[in-house]
């Protein structure tokens, strides 16, 4: 996860993420246990990007085309970890957002993101509703 | 030389500087603040709040170098530590202080806290007890703004009612409480500084679930709010000018204050009174930098006791997973607490603790659900069978925080280190602190207290922090006392050497009790403003 942080976005060839850009959703819904809709386009493109100058393309080709090897598990995990921990996933994404976008909270729908107010005051009373359980 | 003048300058504009920086300016005192730090934008804070890669509680804050402070994640920082304990609690330098982060527990010491020497044989007595100070606690929970429930005083009397009713317990509150009933461990709703109604011009609490480190509406109180008033009155702010140096004259009063500016600028600021409000770090530093002839131990400090008898209160943190679901994460990081295991007998062998139940799950001990997912995806775990899991186990943590009292050790001190300096060239402080077997019994007890807690609660996946932790709360370097030889201030936070001169702020605490310091602080910020006010009236010495 660290390494993802820590590489910024290059100016790849668009097609070198773009090609990969469905089966990446496809991979992260599976890999996270969300739907696709959750998985959103512009941070998946970041995070191919990443990927690909952290020289994890090979690995990630293997993932996405479903031949995956005992050895790119530590991959898989990184990228469940990017998107339920709402790490960068390249420029343009401000930081704020990413942290409150995190898929964590979202596994959580009984509370909300910290920093957001309860859905009504004083809910916390309560138990959540069970449609949020 | 720029010269900053007026009646009263305060150092320092946290809880107590703050508070009476209102007062004096309230009652037409011409009065000077100086801030080390600058303001802080709360939207600005916020943001840089969700978007920091360790939420600690300064994570919000600037930093500058030349306004430096404390971090939590990195002990060696700022202090220069001799041991052998590590002190761990931390602050800001910010226009409104650490209140911009503190949690808004609000809680009064009990009477017992005051006679710790007579009743348990134990640390000192304070030299005013419980009684005299009780109406100046009804005027803290007033301007602070305390929300409390009115049936129970836990433990100290109180002559008026909360400003306003308790904040809304939540429902883990309420099954810690159904769990522990018939058992010596009462749960009761927790008196805190944060609105449970709209209050004077503030909104009630929303559940944001951020109180540390920054409430993201107002709701909790912070020092801005006197800050803004004393300033509507007419006091004077000077933001990012750092105190440096206490200047005295021929007869012993306190003439001016040094202070510097990042730009390199330089001043003085002269009040006929003068109060340092930095708390129980700062304060000492300053006094004890401000090196004369006349004042070879530094100013104030005839009794050689300025920066000694440093104290915390350790904390023992436990955390599990419940028996059920109690839907954590919701609310204000805490709305209910254990405050009956406070006093009693075994003060003679072993310290008092309060518990704190958290609201905010293992936020404290792991960094929360966040860090669940590490643990997880490392399992092998994926897909819904992950995030089933994380919510599965999430809705079930629970953490209890049991505050231990730390006993008066004129050891434990915050002294000048020998080489390094701070950019103005202060300095930097040298903590040396033993936690003590006082507090160490008193750790090792809230351990089988949580053990018991959690048993009623079903719970597994027991865990207890193997250290302890710093609470935050830095007290007594300044004490105060009736005998000039063993204390730094008297009753009324005024200096024994230096007449114009007062120390506010918990470095005034003689004992440290269980109790979350700052109603404390504010109660004796409010008493010592007539006091002040007073000897305004008195003070013949002119600049």
């Amino acid at each position: 996860m660290a390494a993802l942080a820590a590489i910024p976005a290059l100016a790849l060839a668009p097609r070198a993420a773009a090609s990969r850009l469905a089966p990446f959703r496809t991979l992260s819904a599976r890999l996270t246990g969300f739907d696709i809709e959750r998985i959103h386009p512009e941070r998946a493109r970041g995070m191919i990007e990443a990927l690909i100058a952290a020289g994890d393309g090979p690995a990630l080709d293997r993932l996405l085309a479903g031949r995956e090897e005992d050895r790119d598990r530590p991959l898989a995990g990184r990228i469940v970890e990017a998107w339920y921990a709402g790490a960068e996933a390249g420029a343009g994404w401000p930081a704020s957002r990413r942290f409150h976008e995190a898929l964590v909270w979202q596994a959580l729908d009984f509370m909300q993101p910290p920093g957001i107010c309860s859905r009504t005051p004083g809910d916390w009373s309560r138990p959540p509703p069970r449609e949020h359980r | 030389m720029t010269a900053i003048d007026a009646d009263v300058v305060i150092v320092g504009s946290g809880f107590a500087g703050a508070l009476i920086a209102d007062r004096l300016a309230r009652s037409g005192i011409r009065t000077a603040v100086l801030e080390s730090g600058g303001s802080v934008d709360r939207g600005d804070a916020f943001r840089t709040y969700l978007g920091a890669a360790v939420k600690t509680p300064e994570s919000p804050y600037p930093r500058p170098p030349d306004a430096d402070f404390p971090v939590s994640d990195d002990s060696d920082h700022y202090y220069r530590q001799s041991g052998p304990d590590p002190f761990r609690s931390t602050y800001l330098k910010a226009v409104g202080g650490t209140s911009w982060h503190w949690l808004g527990t609000a809680v009064r010491f009990l009477p017992s806290d005051f006679r710790m020497r007579s009743l348990y044989g134990r640390g000192v007595d304070w030299p005013l007890g419980y009684d005299e100070l009780e109406p100046f606690y009804v005027e803290a929970e007033r301007e602070l703004g305390v929300a409390g429930d009115p049936a129970d005083d836990l433990g100290s009397p109180r002559s008026a009612p909360f400003p306003m009713p308790p904040v809304a317990t939540t429902w883990l509150d309420g099954v810690f409480a159904r769990a522990l009933a018939g058992t010596p461990w009462r749960v009761a709703a927790t008196p805190q500084a944060r609105n449970s109604l709209a209050r004077e011009g503030r909104p009630a609490c929303c559940g944001s679930s951020t109180c540390i480190p920054i409430c993201p509406i107002a709701a909790k109180y912070d020092a801005t709010v006197h800050l803004r008033r004393a300033r509507a009155a007419g006091a004077a702010l000077h933001e990012r000018t750092t105190a440096t140096r206490i200047e005295t004259d021929a007869g012993g009063l306190v003439s001016g204050i040094r202070w510097r500016r990042p730009d390199g600028e330089r001043g003085i600021a002269r009040g006929r009174i003068h109060v340092l409000a930095a708390n129980a770090v700062e304060t000492p530093r300053l006094l004890l930098d401000s090196v004369s002839e006349r004042y070879p131990n530094g100013i104030g400090n005839a009794s050689d006791q300025v920066g000694r008898h440093l104290m915390d209160h350790p904390v023992q943190l436990s955390w599990a997973l419940a028996g059920e679901p109690v839907w954590p994460y919701r609310g204000p990081i805490s709305t209910s607490g254990i405050e009956n295991l406070r006093d009693g007998g075994f003060r003679r062998r072993r310290s008092a603790f309060r518990i704190q139940i958290a609201n905010d799950g293992w936020n404290w001990p792991t960094g929360g659900p966040m860090s669940l997912v590490s643990g997880l995806v490392r399992e092998g775990l994926t897909g819904t069978a992950l995030r089933q899991e994380i919510a599965r186990q999430s809705a079930r943590h629970i953490q209890l925080a049991s505050l231990t009292e730390q006993l008066p050790d004129p050891d434990n001190r915050v002294v000048l280190d020998a080489a390094d300096r701070d950019p103005h060239g202060v300095p930097l402080p040298r903590i040396r602190y033993r936690v003590g077997a006082y507090s160490r019994a008193g750790l090792d007890a809230a351990r089988e207290v949580h053990d018991g807690i959690f048993a009623r609660l079903e719970a597994s996946g027991i865990r207890h922090a193997d250290d302890f932790l710093g609470a935050g709360h830095i007290m007594g370097t300044t004490r105060m006392g009736d005998d000039p030889r063993r204390s730094v201030v008297d009753r009324n936070l005024r200096s024994h050497d230096h007449p114009n001169l007062y120390l506010v702020g918990a470095g005034a605490f003689p004992t440290a009790a269980t109790a979350n310091p700052t109603l404390t602080v504010a109660a004796l910020a409010l008493r010592a403003a007539p006091a002040i006010v007073a000897s305004l009236n008195g003070v013949t010495g002119q600049r």
